[in-house]
């Protein structure tokens, strides 16, 4: 069962330099409001870069600091090939849709 | 408060104000240098589409015009602050337009327009540095009287825009290449035995890419190849970091250890800023060709050898700043004669569909018997087909044969 309290957030498009520091403060704003649980929805997003990356490990960062955790839906396939590349999979799993990353906080 | 109180705060303010718009003018670092074609082009630009006789970009030092770019007027010299039309641009911050001075009678005696040829039309458009102060201005000039239009006007904003980004990227950009530049060793080690090569090629927003070789002995080789996530001069000053704490810790701990250090140590400045940094370093020792290696989240290590098939040197770690209290692993390789690691950094990633076309790109380079040097050639001018996104790294370590 989907947990009421997750917060979903969908970037959409490329989350390169010019889009990382706006997700990254939008993560930060969503956890200092105290939703800290947050499945971030990939589903539209067709590139990341290295900014992007950085944007998603800040964020996660900061809600497990708050006690909750972020966690990634509907990974497409280029974002899946960097993840894996840096290990970074092992931190943030790839789940295959919203209602699958929300089970279990 | 009284009336003069008030004007001596109000004058104290403006100090303030005036004292940090001129350290912005500073740390553009373009005082007193020569024209730069990225400026140049924007006044020839200017000068030919409002057909004036002169298009400068000077910027405003405390006493002082410098003149940074020009058409039809001497570049790289400076004027006196106080009888320049520019002063006056600065004190509104915002476009001034001379239609005619010599009908204007709070420019008619100014030496510019009373003496020689005269300036009788002037525009002066402010330029902003990249924290929003006033800077420099654009000054269009003829001897003809002339109106501007709306749409000349907001041609002249587009040319500001324009010069205001190109002072944006000197800020940043330029310094961050030059910390980039700083990083990198001057020449390869002197192994025997062995041919090194590395090149780093800075993208456009600079990366935190290095890569850095130094003995810890006269037997034993390090070799590192890092890649801090993000851009600019954040990006840099991180990488001068991760360079130096693993020089240092190296010197007296093992490889796994001196990363785990090394991360230890920057774990404030990677949450911080927000970014992490992937790294590949192994240790040689030459005679025995015996290589051991630590990846942090790299994954962008290769060793070919000519026969078998080739290995990435990879692991299961994360990349540096990643999480708190990560550790990393020793792995093992050997370098056989004839063989090559070669370690590249992932802006040669957008050069190749995916990761097996990049191995096959190696080993085709690899079987053709080239120097070292010429396959770091290679690689980058393999990647610079396409307009570079990422900072692009290689280091090629190839074991002769006897």
């Amino acid at each position: 069962m989907t947990d009421t309290s997750t917060t979903v957030l969908r970037p959409t498009g490329r989350i390169n330099m010019v889009a990382a520091p706006a997700l990254k403060i939008l993560i930060e704003e969503t956890v200092a409001s105290g939703r800290t649980r947050i499945v971030v929805d990939l589903g539209e997003v067709s590139f990341i870069d290295s900014s992007g990356l950085g944007a998603l490990i800040s964020g996660l960062k900061t809600a497990r600091q708050a006690g909750g955790d972020l966690r990634l839906a509907a990974v497409p396939e280029q974002v899946l090939t960097v993840l894996r590349l840096t290990n970074l999979d092992r931190v943030l799993p790839a789940h295959d849709t919203v209602a699958d990353a929300s089970h279990d906080w | 408060m009284s009336q003069a109180g008030k004007q001596a705060r109000k004058g104290h303010e403006v100090e303030a104000h005036e004292r940090a718009r001129v350290e912005a003018v500073r740390e553009l670092g373009l005082l007193d240098t020569p024209p730069e074609e990225r400026f140049d082009r924007v006044v020839r630009l200017a000068r030919r589409l409002f057909e004036v006789s002169t298009v400068a970009v000077n910027l405003i030092d405390d006493d002082r015009l410098y003149v940074k770019s020009a058409a039809g007027f001497r570049a790289g010299q400076s004027y006196p602050r106080d009888s320049a039309f520019s002063t006056h641009s600065l004190d509104t911050r915002r476009a001034l337009v001379v239609p005619d001075a010599r009908q204007d009678p709070s420019w008619v005696d100014n030496p510019a327009v009373a003496e020689g040829a005269g300036v009788r039309f002037y525009a002066g458009r402010p330029l902003a540095g990249p924290h929003g102060e006033v800077v420099g201005v654009l000054c269009l000039a003829d001897p003809e009287p002339r109106v501007l239009s709306e749409s000349d006007l907001a041609l002249l904003d587009d040319l500001a825009g324009w010069l205001e980004t190109e002072l944006a990227v000197d800020a940043d950009a330029v310094q961050a290449r030059e910390i980039q530049r700083r990083l990198l060793p001057h020449k390869p080690p002197d192994v025997l035995g062995y041919d090194i090569a590395g090149r780093c090629q800075p993208a456009y927003h600079v990366g935190g890419d290095y890569y850095d070789w130094h003995l810890l002995d006269d037997t034993l080789l390090q070799v590192t190849v890092a890649d801090v996530m993000g851009k600019g001069l954040a990006a840099g000053v991180i990488a001068a970091g991760l360079r130096t704490a693993m020089r240092v810790g190296s010197r007296s701990h093992t490889l796994m250890e001196s990363v785990r250090r090394t991360a230890e140590g920057l774990q404030d400045d990677f949450t911080d800023s927000g970014t992490f940094a992937t790294m590949f370093s192994a240790r040689l020792r030459p005679q025995q060709g015996h290589l051991e290696y630590v990846d942090a989240g790299h994954g962008l290590a290769v060793l070919v050898s000519p026969g078998s098939p080739t290995r990435r040197l990879v692991s299961r770690d994360l990349p540096l700043g990643a999480q708190e209290g990560s550790l990393w692993t020793s792995h093992e390789a050997r370098l056989h004669p004839g063989d090559t690691m070669i370690v590249v950094s992932d802006g040669l990633l957008d050069a190749f569909d995916d990761p097996g076309e990049a191995i096959r790109a190696a080993e085709q380079l690899v079987g053709s018997g080239s120097s070292a040097d010429e396959m770091a050639d290679r690689i980058l001018a393999e990647a610079a087909r396409s307009p570079l996104a990422d900072d692009l790294t290689a280091v090629v370590v190839r074991r002769g044969t006897p």
